[in-house]
Parts: C-alpha cells; sequence; structure tokens
C-alpha cells in the first residue's frame, strides 16, 4: 500500500499542497486531474522524495520514503517526462541499468517487442523524436517492474495508435496488481482506466470514484472555464 | 563487469567531452612553443642581457658626467670609478659578442658571460649590488652556466625559439603556462562530469534508483579520476615527443636553474621537472576531482557549483597555507621555486597530500551519499 499522510508543501510563502492524504492498494489506478500549474507533478515529486515535505509523511509498505529510502524506491518508479532520459545512452542502454537497478526479471527483448521499438532499440536517446521517447520512458516502467508506478502525463507527443497501445499496457500493468498514479489532462483516457480520480483544488485533494462520477461534468464544476475577456 | 561500473562507463565515455580534457591540455603544453615562434627575439634581447645593458647605461653616465668635469679628480664613490670603469670594459666586450655574434660561437659568448656575471656576483656580494642584479639573480645564472660549461653543452638563453624538446616542454610547464590555466581546465572538465548528475532531469534516473547512491559517486570519481590521470600523462607524453620530433633534439639533461631556500641556487634536469611536472598534474587533477564530489553534495545549481570549485582551487593556491592542499596548485612553487618557497612540502610529499586528499574527499562524499540516499 502506497501511504500518504498530511502532506503540506509550498515554495517560499505559496503553498502548493495541503493536508494530502490518501492511500493507493496494489492493482489499482488513480488519474490525477488539474489544470496546468495546480501542482500535479509537485505532488508527484514529494510523493518520490525529489521535493522534501515541509509535513506529512509517505510509506509504501510500510517502509517510510526518508528513512528506509532504499526499501522504498525499490517499490516505485518515477520517471517525469522524455527529459528524464540520459541523452547520450540508447534505449537498450536505460533498460539494463533500469533492470540492473531494480533487480528486475522483467526480459529487455520481450519489452522492446511490446512497445515495437525494437527498430529504435540502440539509438541514442538524444536523437529520438517526443514520441519515441514516450515509449522509452513506458518500457522503464515496465522493466522495472516495480509494484507502484507514478505517471506524469504519459500520453503527451502519441498520436492516436499510441496512445491505445499505450492504455492497452497500462490495463495490462493494473491486471499485474501494479498500483499506478497517473496525471493526466486527457480526461477521455483517465476515464477508461481510472478507480478513483483525484482532483487537485485549491492544494487539497478531492477524491471520487472514477465510476459514481461525470468526469466532464466535475471537472467543469472544479474548475470552469472563464469566457476570455479579450 | 557490474551494471553499475557499466552505466558509469557510458555516462563518461559517450558524447565529445571525454577528449576534451587530453586536447586542450595538450594545447596548453605547447602553448610556450606558439609563444616562441610568434615572437622574433635576437640575442640583443635576450632578458639575461637587458640588466647588463641597464648597468652600462647607468655607468657610462655617471662615468661621462665625471670626465666632463673640468678637471676630473679621483671621487670617492662606491662602486668606485676603477671598478665601474672595469664593469663598463666587460659589459662593451660581452656586448660585441652578443651583436656580432648570434650563434656560431655560443661557447665563447657563454665564456665571457660567465665571467662577467662572476665579476658582478663578487661585486654584489660585497655590497656593491645592482637592483636588477642581486644576488640570488647572479648565484642563478653562474650556477646554469658553469653546469653547461662543465658538460660543454649548449647554452639556451629564455627567449630562445630553437630549443630541444624537453628543455622547450620544461620552460612551456615552468613559465609560460600559468599553474591556474591547468586549475581552471581541471574544474570545467572534471567538475562538469561528477556535477552531471545533478543536472534537472537526468538527476531522477539516478536519485530515485534504489541502489547506494555513494558507489554512483565512487565509480564515477574513480572512472573520470582514472581516465584523467592517463589522459594527462599520455597528453604530456604526446607534447614531449611533438616537442623532440620539432627540434630533432632532446635536451633531457639540460639544467633548471631554482633556489629552494632563498639564498642558494640548485639545478634540476629538465627531464626530472617533466617527470616531477606529470606527477604534480595528476596529484592536482585528482584533488579537483575530490573538491568536485564534495561540492556538488552541498548544492544543485551547476554555475554555483563550479563557480564554487574555481574560487577554492584559485583562492587555495594563492593561500601559501601549508596544511592546505590547494596551497600546492602553483606548479614553480612546489617544483621549481624561484627565490625560495614558504610551503613546507615538496614533491613526491606534495603530490601525495593532494592526490590524498581527492582520494579522501571522494570516500567522503560517498559516505555522505550514502548516508542521506540522495544525489
Amino acid at each position: 500500500m502506497l501511504t500518504c499522510e498530511n502532506l503540506r508543501f509550498g515554495f517560499r510563502h505559496h503553498p502548493v499542497l495541503t493536508d494530502i492524504g490518501f492511500e493507493l492498494a496494489p492493482g489499482e489506478i488513480v488519474g490525477l486531474v488539474a489544470p496546468n500549474g495546480t501542482g500535479k507533478s509537485t505532488l508527484l515529486r514529494n510523493l518520490t522524495g525529489l521535493l522534501t515535505p515541509q509535513a506529512g509523511t509517505v510509506t509504501l509498505d510500510g517502509a517510510d520514503a526518508r528513512r528506509q529510502r532504499r526499501a522504498f524506491l525499490h517499490g516505485l518508479f518515477f520517471l517525469e517526462d522524455g527529459q528524464g532520459l540520459l541523452p547520450t545512452l540508447t534505449a537498450r542502454e536505460h533498460f539494463a541499468y533500469v533492470k540492473a537497478a531494480w533487480n528486475s526479471d522483467v526480459g529487455i527483448d520481450a519489452v522492446l517487442s511490446a512497445l515495437h521499438m525494437t527498430a529504435y532499440a540502440d539509438k541514442r536517446v538524444g536523437r529520438m523524436s517526443l514520441g519515441m521517447r514516450q515509449h522509452v520512458l513506458l518500457g522503464l516502467y515496465m522493466i522495472a517492474d516495480a509494484r507502484y508506478l507514478l505517471f506524469d502525463e504519459p500520453l503527451n507527443g502519441l498520436d492516436p495508435t499510441s496512445i491505445r497501445l499505450f492504455t492497452q499496457i497500462f490495463t495490462k500493468l493494473k491486471q499485474r496488481g501494479k498500483g499506478i498514479i497517473m496525471s493526466s489532462h486527457q480526461l477521455g483516457n483517465v476515464t477508461a482506466m481510472a478507480d478513483r480520480v483525484f482532483f487537485l483544488k485549491d492544494t487539497r485533494l478531492q477524491v471520487f470514484d472514477a465510476a459514481s462520477i461525470d468526469l466532464d461534468a466535475t471537472y467543469d464544476a472544479l474548475y470552469g472555464v472563464q469566457e476570455a475577456d479579450w | 563487469m557490474t551494471a553499475g561500473w557499466r552505466f558509469a562507463c557510458w555516462r563518461v565515455f559517450r558524447g565529445r567531452a571525454w577528449w576534451v580534457l587530453p586536447f586542450c591540455l595538450l594545447v596548453m603544453l605547447l602553448w610556450g612553443n606558439f609563444q616562441r615562434v610568434r615572437e622574433t627575439t635576437t640575442m640583443s634581447n635576450m632578458p639575461e642581457f637587458s640588466a647588463m645593458y641597464s648597468l652600462r647605461y647607468r655607468y657610462g653616465e655617471v662615468l661621462n658626467t665625471w670626465r666632463q668635469q673640468p678637471k676630473p679628480r679621483p671621487v670617492l664613490t662606491n662602486p668606485s670609478v676603477k671598478q665601474m670603469e672595469s664593469a663598463v670594459d666587460a659589459t662593451d666586450a660581452l656586448n660585441r659578442m652578443v651583436r656580432l655574434d648570434e650563434y656560431d660561437n655560443r661557447a665563447a659568448l657563454v665564456r665571457a658571460e660567465l665571467t662577467m656575471d662572476r665579476y658582478f656576483l663578487r661585486q654584489a656580494a660585497a655590497g656593491h649590488g645592482h637592483a636588477d642584479m642581486d644576488v640570488l639573480t647572479l648565484k642563478k645564472r653562474v650556477t646554469e652556466l658553469v653546469a653547461n660549461q662543465k658538460a660543454h653543452r649548449t647554452q639556451y638563453y629564455s627567449r630562445e625559439r630553437r630549443l630541444p624538446g624537453a628543455l622547450s616542454l620544461a620552460r612551456s610547464l615552468a613559465t609560460d603556462t600559468p599553474s591556474s590555466w591547468f586549475a581552471v581546465l581541471f574544474c570545467f572538465w572534471a567538475g562538469l562530469f561528477i556535477l552531471a548528475d545533478k543536472r534537472g532531469g537526468a538527476r531522477a534516473l539516478l536519485d530515485l534508483a534504489p541502489v547506494a547512491k555513494g558507489g554512483i559517486y565512487w565509480r564515477r570519481a574513480a572512472l573520470v579520476g582514472g581516465y584523467g590521470s592517463v589522459a594527462i600523462v599520455l597528453a604530456v607524453a604526446a607534447a614531449l615527443g611533438g616537442s623532440i620530433l620539432l627540434a630533432g633534439t632532446v635536451g633531457w639533461q639540460y639544467p633548471l636553474v631554482y633556489s629552494p631556500d632563498g639564498s642558494h641556487a640548485a639545478l634540476m634536469s629538465a627531464g626530472a621537472f617533466i617527470v616531477q611536472a606529470t606527477c604534480w598534474l595528476v596529484a592536482a587533477f585528482l584533488l579537483t576531482v575530490g573538491l568536485a564530489t564534495v561540492i556538488q553534495l552541498l548544492t544543485r545549481q551547476l554555475m554555483v557549483s563550479l563557480l564554487a570549485l574555481v574560487a577554492l582551487v584559485l583562492v587555495g593556491s594563492a593561500s601559501g597555507l601549508g596544511w592546505l592542499p590547494m596551497s600546492y596548485l602553483d606548479l614553480p612553487r612546489v617544483i621549481l621555486p624561484a627565490s625560495g618557497y614558504a610551503l613546507p612540502l615538496r614533491l613526491p610529499a606534495a603530490a601525495a597530500l593532494m592526490a590524498g586528499c581527492g582520494v579522501l574527499l571522494v570516500a567522503l562524499g560517498g559516505c555522505w551519499a550514502n548516508r542521506r540516499q540522495r544525489l
């Protein structure tokens, strides 16, 4: 279980997250939805320890994010976007590193094949397109085989075919018992995959069962678009 | 090879940055040659003779004034008129040789210069010194001239272009290339490699990996330090080989003069100096790697880290504190002190101090990173 309790974070005098608390169970997909600049990525960075919360705790199956760091990280995988990849390394080399670091049994060739990446597996990431990098990114999540996976806008820069492929992969990951938090702007995909939806509004989290709400209507109610005064 | 080492190797040797160090080092080592090629210096422009000309001019003025008096009479001066006349005669004789004979009769020139320098040294030792020719400078010149005369070696003056290869490289290291250039090159090259783990998004993949974070630093510092040391040795060897090929002669035994205590002159062969300078370069590089490893644990801002590293190295090298390893980042001061030195250690102790501190700092940085499990 990934547990977050009373998490608080802000930049200087600007609070971003207040009293954030939730639990993520294995085999559950949670959609994290909010407009740009609300704090989705900041929440994910706080959960992983890339940013230090001002208060609160994050634990993963009992391992504290700060005190039992290696045990905590072993059960988690998060890489924000393609910028986090090392430009001089190939996709295959990234996979080899993550496989060794997370001590995973997942085969590299199997992942390359599943994501249709064989043709550019040995190309340097610095020479790849945005879509190719997104494939490498998803491949890393599959290779790591961690129990909990945090995605930040994983469908950015993808064509409709790739979005369908990614959606299938997410569903399979869920079937394999992975707990997933996925921030996304694309409400349709969140509705299709998520069990619960987290809305980040005024620095606090509002939690809904995906099946019990009309996602678009709830989104409009929370963040209704103001008419442009222009 | 373990996955960690393989990954560290990929990160260091991919891209183009790995050859920047030996390339820049080679350019810096050959810088003195470029300088010498640029200048067209005749024997009469050598700094060794400039003090003589200035002395000749000063004594000549005094003697002319004295001779133009209606009735010249003996006067009490220090040095005496007789001594000044003797000095002027000696300098005129040498001046004729310098002007008439650039290279053809170098042995005679050296003999004449030695005679004159010995005379000036006796004068200076007797308290009749001259501002441009203090006792230590004269002692050093006499020592070098005597050594070359005894070994029947050609005397090479400071601005000469046609130097034997080893002497050319030794003079580049000792006088033409400031030590701070090496320090800044090491800071930027090693610093950027060590600090790369902190840069932007690339940090997350390393920071969130469930591995010992100290291991990442240790492997990286070991690779950068090991590769850098080999690159430095190879760059010096290439510069030496290139200089020898260009010159056609080696000059391994040519003496370089220095003063270990500020009052005596001592000699070191150009070859021994090059070997010691190479050790110094490797030790200075290892110290820089150690400093970079520790500094990057304190801040994640790349420019702040680099500037802090450069400041630490440059200010440290000028501090003169014997216990501070950065004080030894001044090559001539450690190996070839011109007029004594305040530092308690010379090579190999100074190099051992710098390299040892570098290794210790890397170990400390790794332990610290292990403890907090963050880069």
